[in-house]
C-alpha cells in the first residue's frame, strides 16, 4: 500500500498535465489560428464562387466579368466599386447590393441593357443557395483591387489555350461559350432567352434573305445584326438594336470565321 | 442566543485556530460524506482504515459512491482483466456531452445556418476547432472502446449466467454508440456528412416491407430526401432523444454490473459457478481508495493520450468539406469507417437482403447470443466453436470493411482518378500542395518540356505523367483479368461470348495518354488551373477529360 502515494501523485500529475498545459499549447496558438481560418475560409468562398461565376455569370457579364454591351453590365470596372450604390442610390454595402440583385435578379431591363436578369437565389425560385451566393459575390469582390487600380495584369488572364492545332469549328466553338452568346440565344438546340436559338441555323440561313448565302447571312448577322432583324424572339416580335453591333470589331478575324464555321454545324 | 454562546464558550476552551480547524474539518467529513481530514490522509498513505470503516460510509451517503460496490474481487481490479473498458466508455460519453453542450451553444440545425455554423466554430470560436477535435475524437474513440468492451466480454464468456440481460443492454448501448456516431455525421451539413447520411437514409428505405421502410424513412427524415427536415431530426436524436436511451439504458446496464458483480477471471472458478458476489474478506480490495485511484490515473493516461493525439496533430483533425450539394456527388461516397462492412455487403447484392436483412440479423444474433449459447463453461479451452465463430467474424468484418472502401469494385473512369488524385474535391492533393506562388502561369504538358516552369511544377509535371501510367495500367490489368475469366469458360452462353467480344473490341484504360495543365493568373490571389488528360484508343479519335479548378492564395484545405 506504501506505493498508493505515488500513484496519486502521478496520476494527479497526469491529469494536470492534461488539463492545463496542453490546453495552454491551444490557446497559445488560437489568437493565430484564427484569423487564418477566416482568410482561409474567404479564401475558399472565392474559390467556389469561381467555379459558380463560371457556371452561371459567364454568359451575361463575360468570362472577366467586363459584361457585354447591350446584354449586361460590367462588374469588373472602377465604376462598379466605387460610383455604382451613389448612382442607383442603395444605402447598403456594395456585397449586400450583389447578394440582393444576384438573388432577385433584374426583373425589368433597363436602358442600355435590355436583358433581364434571373432570379437566382432559391427564395425566389432560382437554383443557387445562399451559401453559393455569398461565395459568387466573393468572387466578384475580388476585383476589386484591380478593377480600382486599373491593373489589366491580373484581371485580363491568358485565355485558356486551345490545342494548337484547333479546327475553326472549335475556335467557334470557344468564341460562342466566351462571348456568351448563349446568354441570350441559349444553348443551341435549346430555348432562346432573349434572341432566337440558333439550333438549325444552318439550314434556314440560306433561304432567309434572298442573295445570301448561308454563311454570307450568318456573318452579316453578327457582324451587322441590324441589317435583317427576324420576326420572331421568344419574347415576341424581335426589336432591332437588340443585339450588340460591336463584334465586327471585337472578334478577331479567326474568331469571326470559326464562329461562322461553327454556326454552320447547327443542322 | 444560546448558540452565540455555546460558540463563544467552545472558542474560549479550544482558542480560535484550533476552533476553526475543527470546523474545516466538519466541513470535509461533510464534503467527503464521511471521511474527515486524518481519514483522507490515512487514505492517502495507504493505512488500514480505523474501525468502523469510515471509507464505507461514503459508498452509502454519496450518490455518485453509492452506485459504485465498496470492494471488489482482487482478480477483478487488475487492468489485463477487464481493460476498464466499461468505465473508459462511460467516460468517453461524458467527453462527449460536455464538449457536445459546448458545440452546441455555436450551432443551429437549419441548412441555411448549419455550415456556417461550422465555419464559425472553427475560425471565429476560440477553442471552437479544438473542442471539435475532441468531440470528434472521442466518438470514434467510443464506438471502438465499446466495440472492444464486448470482445473482452465475448472472449472470458462474462455474458453468460447470471449476466445475459447485462449483455443484452450492451447490445443497445452498442447500437445507441453507432448511431449516436452516425448522427453527429450529418450535423456540420457538408458534403460528406450529406452523401454518407443520404446511404443510410436509402437503406432504412430499402426495410422491407416497402409500406415499412417507406415510412420508417419519412418518420427519420421528415421527407423522401435530407433537407431540413432530415437535419432537424437528426440533431434532436443526436442531443436529446439517443443520450436520454443511453443514459437510460446505462444505468439497467451498470445496475446488473453491480448487482452480480465483474465475473472474475475463468480459471478461478468451477465450470458454471459463479462466485463473482461471494468476495472472501482475504480476496476484498476496496473501492476507497484503492480502485478509485486506479480509475483516476488511467482515466488521466486516456485524457492525456487523447489530448496529446489532438494538439501533436497526430489526429488530423474534425472533417469539414465544401457546403453539401444535392446536385453534386462527389466521386468516392464513403460511408464512416464503422459502418463500412455494411456499404462492403451493400456491394455483394441486393440493398433490402444486404442492407437491411442481413445487419439486423447479425446485431439481433449478437444480441441473443447469452440464451442461445448453453456451454457452461467460460474457459476458452471448453469453448472452440465460440472462440472459432469469434475468429470467423473478425476476419469477415475485416474483409467486408475493406469491400467497403473505394478499393473494392469501384470503377471510376480512369482520367477522372488521375485527376482526382492530383486536385482532389476535397482535401489538399499535391496541387494544392505546392506553394501558390510557385504555380507557374502557363501552359504544361506531360508530353513537353516543361522547364519553363518552377521546380515544383515540374514535379507536378511527372507525378501527373505517372499517374496518368499507373491508372492505366491498372485498368488493363482488370481488363485482362475480365477476358481471362470469359475465356475460360467453358460453355459460354451468347451473352458471355458477346461480352467478349465486346471486351476484346475495346482499347481500354488511357492509352497513349498525357496530361495537360494550364496555370492562369484569374483574380488578385486567384489562380485557374484546368487539368485535361488526353488519350488515343485504338482506331478512335483523341479523347480528352478536362475539369478546372480555382485556387486561392489564402485556402488551405491540409489536415481537413
Amino acid at each position: 500500500m506504501n506505493n498508493m502515494m505515488n500513484k496519486i501523485t502521478v496520476g494527479i500529475v497526469v491529469l494536470l498535465l492534461t488539463a492545463s498545459i496542453f490546453v495552454l499549447f491551444v490557446a497559445r496558438d488560437e489568437p493565430a489560428r484564427l484569423p487564418a481560418e477566416e482568410a482561409n475560409f474567404a479564401g475558399r468562398s472565392v474559390e467556389n464562387g469561381a467555379l459558380i461565376f463560371e457556371a452561371n455569370c459567364v454568359g451575361c457579364h463575360g468570362v472577366q466579368g467586363k459584361g457585354i454591351p447591350g446584354v449586361a453590365p460590367s462588374i469588373n470596372s472602377p465604376e462598379f466599386f466605387t460610383t455604382r450604390l451613389q448612382e442607383v442610390g442603395y444605402v447598403g454595402s456594395l456585397r449586400s447590393f450583389i447578394e440582393g440583385t444576384v438573388n432577385a435578379g433584374r426583373p425589368v431591363g433597363s436602358g442600355e441593357y435590355s436583358a433581364k436578369m434571373a432570379t437566382w437565389g432559391q427564395e425566389y425560385g432560382g437554383p443557387l443557395r445562399p451559401d453559393q451566393i455569398h461565395d459568387v459575390a466573393s468572387f466578384i469582390l475580388n476585383w476589386e483591387a484591380t478593377a480600382v487600380a486599373g491593373e489589366s495584369t491580373a484581371a485580363q488572364p491568358t485565355p485558356t489555350p486551345l490545342a494548337s492545332d484547333a479546327s475553326p469549328i472549335e475556335i467557334g466553338t470557344a468564341v460562342y461559350t466566351a462571348q456568351g452568346c448563349a446568354g441570350c440565344h441559349g444553348e443551341p438546340g435549346g430555348a432562346g432567352l432573349v434572341g432566337p436559338n440558333l439550333g438549325g441555323i444552318a439550314t434556314r440561313a440560306g433561304s432567309t434573305v434572298p442573295g445570301l448565302s448561308a454563311e454570307e447571312y450568318i456573318q452579316q448577322s453578327i457582324v451587322q445584326p441590324n441589317a435583317y432583324v427576324v420576326p420572331e424572339c421568344p419574347n415576341g416580335p424581335c426589336a432591332p438594336n437588340l443585339m450588340p453591333a460591336t463584334y465586327g470589331q471585337t472578334l478577331a478575324p479567326a474568331e469571326l470565321d470559326g464562329l461562322v464555321q461553327y454556326l454552320l454545324t447547327l443542322e | 442566543m444560546g448558540v452565540i454562546n455555546n460558540v463563544t464558550q467552545e472558542i474560549r476552551k479550544e482558542g480560535l485556530f484550533q476552533w476553526m480547524l475543527r470546523q474545516l474539518d466538519v466541513l470535509i467529513t461533510r464534503l467527503t460524506t464521511g471521511l474527515n481530514w486524518n481519514d483522507l490522509r490515512s487514505m492517502a498513505r495507504g493505512d488500514e482504515p480505523r474501525r468502523p470503516n469510515p471509507r464505507l460510509t461514503v459508498h452509502s451517503e454519496s450518490f455518485f459512491f453509492h452506485i459504485k460496490p465498496s470492494y471488489y474481487h482482487q482478480s477483478v481490479t487488475k487492468i489485463g482483466h477487464t481493460f476498464r473498458l466499461g468505465l473508459l466508455s462511460t467516460y468517453f460519453f461524458l467527453i462527449e456531452l460536455v464538449t457536445g453542450i459546448f458545440l452546441m451553444i455555436y450551432y443551429a440545425p437549419t441548412p441555411e445556418r448549419a455550415y456556417g455554423d461550422m465555419l464559425n466554430i472553427i475560425s471565429g470560436v476560440p477553442f471552437g476547432q479544438f473542442v471539435r477535435d475532441i468531440h470528434r475524437l472521442g466518438a470514434e474513440a467510443m464506438v471502438i472502446v465499446v466495440f472492444l468492451h464486448m470482445v473482452r466480454t465475448y472472449l472470458t464468456g462474462s455474458y453468460k449466467k447470471p449476466r445475459q440481460f447485462t449483455w443484452l443492454t450492451g447490445v443497445i448501448l452498442l447500437l445507441a454508440t453507432l448511431f449516436l456516431s452516425f448522427s453527429g455525421y450529418l450535423l456540420p451539413w457538408d458534403q460528406l456528412a450529406y452523401w454518407a447520411v443520404t446511404i443510410g437514409g436509402s437503406m432504412i428505405d430499402k426495410a422491407p416491407p416497402p409500406v415499412l421502410g417507406k415510412t420508417a424513412q419519412l418518420i427519420l427524415l421528415g421527407a423522401p430526401a435530407i433537407g431540413a427536415a432530415g437535419l432537424l431530426r437528426f440533431y434532436l436524436l443526436h442531443v436529446l432523444f439517443v443520450p436520454l436511451i443511453v443514459i437510460f439504458v446505462f444505468f439497467i446496464h451498470y445496475y446488473k454490473v453491480v448487482r452480480v458483480g465483474i465475473s472474475l477471471p475463468s480459471l478461478q472458478e468451477e465450470i458454471g459457478q459463479d462466485t463473482a458476489k461471494r468476495v472472501p474478506a482475504d480476496k476484498r480490495r476496496y473501492y476507497l481508495p484503492d480502485v478509485f485511484t486506479d480509475e483516476m490515473v488511467f482515466l488521466g493516461l486516456i485524457t492525456f493520450i487523447l489530448l496529446a493525439l489532438i494538439i501533436f496533430g497526430v489526429y488530423p483533425g474534425a472533417p469539414l468539406e465544401h457546403h453539401a450539394n444535392p446536385n453534386k456527388t462527389p466521386l468516392h461516397t464513403e460511408a464512416p469507417w464503422y459502418f463500412l462492412w455494411i456499404q462492403g455487403l451493400l456491394k455483394l447484392g441486393d440493398p433490402t437482403i444486404m442492407g437491411v436483412i442481413v445487419p439486423t440479423i447479425v446485431f439481433g444474433l449478437l444480441a441473443i447470443i447469452p440464451y442461445i449459447d448453453f456451454n457452461p463453461s467460460r474457459k476458452a479451452k471448453d469453448r472452440p466453436v465460440a472462440i472459432a465463430l469469434w475468429m470467423f467474424s473478425m476476419a469477415v468484418l475485416v474483409v467486408l470493411t475493406w469491400m467497403g472502401t473505394p478499393y473494392f469494385m469501384v470503377e471510376s473512369p480512369p482520367a477522372e482518378e488521375v485527376v482526382q488524385i492530383m486536385l482532389p474535391e476535397e482535401k489538399d492533393g499535391p496541387v494544392r500542395q505546392t506553394d501558390w506562388e510557385l504555380l507557374t502561369v502557363g501552359e504544361w504538358d506531360t508530353t513537353q518540356d516543361n522547364s519553363a516552369a518552377s521546380f515544383d511544377v515540374q514535379q507536378l509535371m511527372v507525378l501527373f505523367n505517372d499517374l496518368i501510367h499507373e491508372e492505366h495500367e491498372k485498368v488493363v490489368e482488370r481488363h485482362e483479368a475480365k477476358v481471362n475469366d470469359l475465356r475460360s469458360i467453358r460453355n459460354p452462353t451468347p451473352e458471355e461470348q458477346e461480352e467478349l467480344a465486346k471486351l476484346l473490341a475495346t482499347d481500354p484504360g488511357l492509352p497513349n495518354g498525357s496530361g495537360k495543365m494550364i496555370i492562369e493568373n484569374w483574380q488578385e490571389g486567384l489562380k485557374k488551373v484546368t487539368m485535361r488528360v488526353f488519350w488515343t484508343p485504338e482506331g478512335d479519335s483523341e479523347q480528352t477529360f478536362e475539369k478546372t479548378f480555382y485556387i486561392h492564395d489564402d485556402s488551405n484545405y491540409d489536415g481537413q
